[in-house]
């Protein structure tokens, strides 16, 4: 006997409502979908076939690239040099000094091959566009510093070479080999 | 059959098709992971970068050696590709090259977590079963970027389109 007796209770699930069969369909259709959004991968909602990896290396060395574009011939003529004066110039500005450097706290250094030259040779870095360029330096075999205060960058200068000549020191000439390094500052 | 069988047979069927639906197509996944739909044949070397040209950034490095192979699909499908790089310097492109179906996406800059960007599109569901295509790796750097190494981890995912 049931306690609430205006409430008809069925007795067997034939006797369900088909508005009750259907609830209950309904809840374990909803039951299943939501077991199968947790259960399956996201892959499947996503339709994706499948995915594959693999590993890619990129390695970056130091760099350190100087170039430069010409060879220089200066001849001292003494053409323009006032009458009674020892001292005689040539100069050339015709090549640049390109560089790119990836490295940190650079320097570029200037030296030649000729241990014993007759005359003076000097260069100077005009328009850089990076660093700070030194003053003339005399080319010796000793390096010398060219520019400072470079590192990852890339940049140029033009090459302003003099030759100096004392008439004194008579004729003759002097072949060089001019040598531009990047050093650690 | 009264209506109340009928109505009875109807729901029988619908539940049935509630549950065998997602196990055939569970069952389908299962089967793509033994009969693999994406597969890298060929990984790429390090692209190793050393070496510029006057008044020019370091020269880029490129390499083509990776191949994947992609299974055919019922509905037309495309690749993505994306890049996990913790600390990432340089660039890193990819280009998908002596495709044999498809069509190449733009070349994609591979980017630490960012989205997975179309690699190769409209995969047609005709043809033969696997269509394999080349990997083109573009790798460049700045002076101003410095030295180092990068290390991603390359991911493609082959989905319907």
């Amino acid at each position: 006997m049931s306690r609430y007796p205006n409430v008809y209770l069925p007795e067997s699930e034939d006797q369900h409502s088909p508005m009750t069969k259907h609830l209950s369909l309904y809840i374990k259709i909803l039951g299943a979908h939501i077991l199968i959004s947790v259960l399956a991968p996201q892959s499947l909602l996503s339709q994706t076939y499948g995915t594959a990896s693999h590993s890619a290396t990129v390695t970056v060395s130091e760099i350190a690239l100087l170039s430069v574009n010409t060879g220089v011939t200066l001849n001292i003529t003494g053409a323009g040099t006032p009458a009674g004066q020892d001292l005689m110039t040539a100069t050339d500005q015709s090549s640049t000094l390109w560089w790119g450097l990836n490295g940190t706290s650079k320097k570029i250094t200037v030296n030649t091959n000729n241990a014993g030259p007759f005359f003076v040779l000097k260069v100077e870095a005009l328009s850089s566009t990076q660093g700070t360029p030194a003053s003339t330096v005399t080319i010796t075999t000793a390096a010398k510093d060219f520019i400072t205060g470079l590192g990852l960058n890339m940049g140029s200068c033009t090459l302003r070479y003099t030759a100096e000549a004392l008439a004194s020191t008579g004729t003759g000439s002097d072949s060089h080999t001019i040598t531009f390094t990047v050093q650690t500052q | 059959m009264n209506s109340l069988s009928f109505i009875r047979i109807a729901e029988t069927l619908r539940t049935w098709i509630s549950i065998c639906v997602p196990v055939v197509i569970l069952l389908s996944v299962s089967s793509s992971t033994v009969f693999s739909q994406l597969t890298v044949e060929a990984t790429p070397p390090p692209l190793t970068i050393s070496t510029a040209l006057p008044g020019s950034e370091p020269t880029a490095v490129q390499d083509a050696s990776t191949r994947l192979r992609i299974r055919r699909q019922a509905v037309v499908a495309k690749v993505t590709v994306a890049t996990n790089c913790v600390g990432q310097k340089f660039t890193l492109k990819a280009l998908a090259v002596s495709n044999e179906a498809g069509n190449p996406a733009p070349e994609v800059t591979l980017v630490h977590n960012a989205p997975a960007a179309d690699f190769l599109v409209n995969l047609p569901t005709t043809g033969p079963g696997n269509v394999r295509t080349n990997v083109r790796f573009t790798a460049s750097a700045t002076y101003a970027q410095g030295t180092g190494i990068d290390s991603h981890t390359v991911t493609y995912t082959h989905v319907a389109q």
